[in-house]
């Protein structure tokens, strides 16, 4: 550790002009020295007539900082020059001269200093007082706080004009109340000016008066009550100082209690006046301060309570808590002293709550009615009697109505008996709260009406006949109307959080996330339809169901999901496969004994086996029986075809779409006696996927169609063509007679025949376009028709193009 | 471990109060030392003449003697534990301090010494030689003040507001002179002091300001009333006293080299007295050693004629 020299000693030294000071004495002297010793070595003795400048420097000293002190030292040290030569002139005549001489010299310097210190003094003493004054206004200038510039005040008043104590009377800056300060040793105190009024009180009468004046000879019978004199101090006198502001207005009473010696006078006014003049300034500037202070110290107050409000308003959907809270805000953030708070809850009633006063339901209704015609908030006077009141005598009350979009819910109600007690500030802050309170009155409106419009889609979910469930996208159940519990056997709490595919009885185990349509659907959003879905319940019984599952639109930071809507379709379903089989059964068990009906009698008709030839009209009924036997074995192939279609594979593979097309018409041309049969292919051959047998099948029915509609003469058209991006189309075109538009949506389906008035005469099954429907669809094609009546028809399918054809396609 | 206690922006240190004992018994050995110094000075002159009335090298004793302790104490405690000294006090200075040793030797080696300058003999002299004296010191203490502003700021050597300092010094010391003079013309028997030469009053200008008077400022002034009163405790009345009362120890030595005579001697010590309190005071209330050196300086331009200082 070093030990290192602490600094040292700071204290201040004189300033410069003490140095003048210094200097100017010390030259005096000096000159006053080398005076008297010119005029010694001139010869004047011990009688110096320069001596008396001595008196000169003295003088200075007297006004120096030290006073009386330098005075007697600068006499001392000037007649102390004379020492030695009384020493010297011991025991010689001259020695009591020179004594004398020396002792009225020393009492003359010494006199001198006295006097001239005093002087001096009471020259400093004014100027510091004058100094004290300015200094005074200053420092009250500078202290902004009301408590401890009483404290000033009173502590200076008491000392400037001697009393044994001293008040400060003085309204409140934010209540403009009047308040009594005094002092209790070294502690302040604070009381309020009015009250007791069953005794005079004297602040009360000196704040009225608002004069100086001195009230001497008080009786001592404590029928005078003066805030804060304190208990047991007796009043005999006071004086009482009005402070004026800068508008003439009074700020305060400054009040001198017992002087110390005599009594109160004219004097004492006079002492005040500096100090009272720099009270003003500085209580008026205190004022402003405290009120400003009070009013931000406020205004963050009544933000807080808003912002805490607020989120109170903001979390609940009960009207009941919204009222009781928004009723809590509104006493805090005004500091009225009742209020009121009633709104409409949906439903039509009404709540309420009430701070500090009872209220009965008329009162309510009433309150709520002027609310609707108010058209803002405001302050209503104590004077306003067209307004209800919650106070027998209200001083000022505040109302604002809960208001939102022109709808009307209810308003704030807040009194106080001061009739200054509401400021613009808490106005705007109640209708700041009556805005958060509209909204969350809104919000509960808005509430209440989508849990009713919940309530009525869970009632229409519910009396749906088809079973719908909603999936999320994680493929969890989310929503389960009973109709869906009774297709599945799942109830629906137990349902929720399953995985659809368990729910639906899916069979392929832990592979369904990969392979179920349903769970493949959910990432992408897309739509899944199923005319025939295979449900396992519950219990293990197997459902064929029609299913469409359409995808729930994403977004505001939900996922997506399905909408799965299934319809039983198993006794369909049944029905439809025993349809099938009956009638394939049927077919096959007819063509057999068709068959021989058909050989015998082209046997009978050839003469074979025949012992005599038959007659022409046996050989007509012959020719009709074969005919009708031919008719009808066609319709059990057609059948038989049916069948096979339905239920056998195609085997797909590339075919020359232009290719196959001219060998079909190049068939059709060799049979059509009275039709023309174009075709108008692209230059290029087209590739597509398709069944060349089935294909056939296809342009077989569709041209076979055209030629027994269409007129003969009339040309049939084929077409191909790439429109269609990956499709080939072809076109077979008539000009025939065309289909009603009645008909044309079930032209394709099975047994249908339109009636154009000529199906009597055409014969057919109504099964050709409904194979070829079938057919095309197995192919990965559509099949559809443009006709119109009277102007002919187009039928047209498409056929997926191969790589090639789909290359081609593109080059081209 | 707790914090050293923290007053506004100064940091206390934890081992505060013992450094301040150290201090203060630092400042109590210094000033015994001085008081040591100067009896024993004192003292050596006063057996000296006891026991040799007739040698006649007292006031060259007196000059070595109170030279170097005028000098070397406040020196010493300056310099003392000091890092960096001899960086300080360079060849340059090693130089200048010789010079200053050849010339004191050439001045009272001279052959008119060998009579004691009392009786107001004229000093015959060469003036630049006398000039070259506190041309030598004061540059050498402005190094060291440089060097270690510090401590020598403790002794008083402070530059700030130097004009009023040397003014109200050299005012004191003119007024006291003024009075002695007075007071030694106002006695009739008395035979009034001749007016010195010009050579005279140079040598005693550069003498006191140079080398005895700066010295004696410096270790009583400075060094001493550091020790006592740097701490601002105790009395500043009592502090005046002891001072005055050291100070007139030493006059009473150079009484004695001067072989004064009684009323000679009695002379100096009631105004060379009287000159260590208002210097002493001047000393506390300017924060300067200046005045001093200047009421020094000055009052024995006026008391040389009469003492032969």
């Amino acid at each position: 550790m070093s030990a290192a020299p602490l600094p040292a000693r700071a204290s201040p030294r004189p300033p410069a002009r003490h140095d003048l000071a210094l200097v100017l004495l010390l030259a005096c002297a000096s000159l006053v020295l080398a005076a008297m010793v010119f005029e010694t070595r001139q010869g004047a003795g011990s009688t110096l007539a320069s001596r008396w400048l001595a008196l000169l420097a003295v003088l200075i000293a007297a006004y120096s900082r030290r006073g009386l002190a330098a005075a007697l030292l600068t006499a001392a040290f000037f007649a102390s020059s004379l020492t030695p030569a009384l020493a010297a002139a011991w025991n010689t005549p001259a020695f009591r001269p020179l004594l004398t001489d020396l002792l009225a010299y020393g009492l003359l310097l010494g006199v001198t200093a006295y006097l001239a210190a005093s002087v001096a003094s009471f020259l400093r003493t004014r100027e510091a007082l004058s100094g004290a004054v300015r200094d005074w206004g200053a420092l009250l200038e500078a202290t902004v706080e009301r408590e401890e510039l009483a404290a000033l005040l009173l502590r200076q008043a008491a000392a400037v004009g001697q009393a044994r104590g001293a008040a400060l009377l003085t309204p409140n800056p934010v209540d403009g109340q009047w308040e009594a300060f005094s002092l209790q040793g070294e502690a302040l105190q604070r009381a309020p000016v009015a009250g007791q009024a069953r005794k005079l009180n004297l602040a009360q009468w000196l704040i009225d008066q608002g004069r100086p004046q001195i009230l001497d000879g008080l009786p001592d019978d404590r029928r005078f009550i003066l805030p804060l004199t304190g208990a047991g101090q007796v009043l005999h006198s006071l004086l009482a100082q009005p402070l004026a502001g800068r508008d003439g207005s009074l700020l305060a009473m400054m009040v001198l209690l017992n002087r110390q010696t005599g009594a109160f006078g004219q004097a004492d006014f006079a002492a005040l006046a500096g100090l009272a003049e720099a009270a003003a300034t500085a209580l008026e500037q205190a004022g402003r301060y405290a009120a400003t202070d009070h009013t931000l110290a406020r205004r963050v107050e009544q933000l807080a309570a808003l912002q805490r409000s607020a989120r109170e308003l903001n979390a609940t959907v009960d009207p009941q808590a919204i009222v009781d809270e928004t009723m809590a805000c509104a006493m805090a953030i005004s500091g009225g002293q009742v209020g009121l708070v009633s709104a409409e809850a949906p439903g039509g009633d009404v709540v309420y709550r009430a701070w500090n006063v009872q209220v009965e339901s008329d009162t309510i209704r009433r309150a709520t009615s002027l609310a609707h015609d108010a058209p803002h908030p405001l302050r209503i006077p104590a004077d306003d009697d067209s307004f209800y009141s919650l106070l027998p005598r209200p001083g000022l009350r505040l109302m604002a109505p809960i208001r939102r979009t022109g709808h009307t819910f209810g308003l704030i109600l807040v009194e106080s008996d001061q009739p200054r007690a509401f400021g613009e500030e808490a106005l705007r802050a109640v209708a700041s709260l009556a805005d958060h309170a509209a909204v969350a009155l809104d919000n509960t409106r808005l509430f209440s009406e989508i849990v009713r419009e919940k309530r009525k889609s869970d009632e229409v979910i519910a009396s749906i006949a088809d079973a719908l469930l909603t999936v999320g996208h994680d493929g969890q159940v989310m929503a389960f109307n009973p109709a869906a519990e009774a297709l599945t056997g799942w109830r629906a709490e137990e349902a929720a959080g399953h995985l659809v595919c368990d729910v639906l009885g899916c069979q392929r185990g832990g592979l369904c996330r990969e392979s179920c349509h349903l769970m493949r659907a959910l990432p992408g959003g897309q739509r899944v339809v199923e005319a025939e879905w295979t449900l396992r319940q519950r219990l293990g019984t197997q459902r064929m169901v029609a299913l469409d599952a359409s995808p729930l639109p994403a977004g505001d930071g939900q996922e997506g999901g399905l909408v799965v809507l299934m319809r039983d379709v198993t006794e369909a379903w049944e029905l439809e496969q025993m349809q099938g089989e009956l009638i394939a059964a049927f077919s096959h068990e007819l063509r057999t004994p068709l068959s021989i009906i058909n050989t015998a009698t082209e046997m009978l008709l050839a003469g074979e086996g025949a012992s005599n030839s038959i007659s022409d009209h046996e050989a007509m009924l012959l020719a009709t029986l074969q005919a009708q036997t031919e008719r009808l074995t066609g319709f059990a192939d057609r059948i038989v075809a049916l069948a096979r279609t339905e239920e056998q594979a195609l085997e797909l593979m590339p075919l020359p779409l232009a290719y196959l097309l001219e060998d079909i018409v190049a068939h059709w041309r060799g049979s059509l006696a009275g039709h023309m049969l174009r075709l108008s292919r692209p230059p290029a051959e087209v590739w597509v996927l398709a069944d060349a047998r089935a294909l056939h099948g296809v342009l077989d029915a569709l041209i076979d169609n055209a030629t027994k509609y269409a007129p003969p003469g009339t040309p049939i058209e084929l077409t191909i063509d790439l429109q269609l991006p990956g499709f080939a189309t072809v076109a077979v075109c008539d000009r025939g007679p065309g289909i009603p538009v009645q008909s044309q949506a079930r032209i394709f389906d099975r047994f249908y025949r339109a009636d154009a008035g000529d199906a009597q005469r055409v014969y057919g099954h109504g099964l050709g376009l409904y194979l070829a429907r079938v057919t095309v669809a197995q192919m990965g094609g559509q099949i559809w028709l443009e006709s119109e009546a009277g102007c002919g028809s187009r039928f047209a399918f498409t056929l997926p193009l191969t790589m090639e054809g789909l290359d081609e396609d593109l080059g081209d | 471990m707790a914090k050293p206690l923290q007053l506004l922006e100064i940091t206390v240190r934890p081992d505060w109060r013992e450094l301040t004992q150290q201090a203060a018994v630092q400042r109590l050995r210094t000033w015994r030392a001085v008081q040591i110094a100067v009896a024993g000075g004192t003292l050596a002159l006063a057996l000296g003449r006891l026991v040799f009335p007739s040698w006649p090298w007292y006031d060259l004793l007196y000059l070595a003697l109170f030279g170097s302790l005028f000098w070397m104490l406040p020196l010493w405690k300056v310099l003392r534990g000091q890092q960096n000294v001899a960086a300080a006090l360079d060849r340059t200075g090693v130089a200048y301090l010789l010079l200053l040793a050849a010339i004191l030797l050439a001045y009272v080696t001279r052959p008119d010494l060998s009579a004691p300058p009392a009786g107001g003999a004229p000093v015959s002299l060469v003036p630049l030689l006398a000039v070259a004296i506190p041309a030598l010191t004061w540059p050498i203490l402005r190094r060291i003040r440089r060097a270690f502003p510090l401590p020598v700021a403790g002794l008083g050597l402070v530059g700030e507001r130097w004009a009023s300092n040397l003014l109200i010094g050299a005012l004191a010391g003119c007024a006291l002179g003024l009075h002695l003079l007075l007071a030694v013309s106002l006695i009739p028997d008395l035979a009034p002091p001749a007016r010195p030469p010009l050579a005279a009053l140079v040598w005693v200008l550069c003498y006191q300001a140079g080398l005895m008077g700066l010295g004696q400022e410096l270790l009583l002034r400075g060094l001493a009333y550091e020790a006592l009163f740097s701490d601002g405790s105790g009395s500043f009345a009592a502090v005046v006293v002891k001072i005055t009362l050291l100070n007139l120890l030493a006059l009473l030595a150079l009484a004695l080299a001067i072989d004064a005579t009684l009323l000679a001697a009695l002379w100096l010590l009631a105004y060379g007295g009287l000159l260590a309190a208002v210097a002493t005071v001047l000393r506390h209330r300017q924060r300067s050693l200046l005045p001093g050196i200047a009421a020094v300086v000055v009052f024995n331009l006026f008391a040389w004629p009469l003492f032969a200082l």
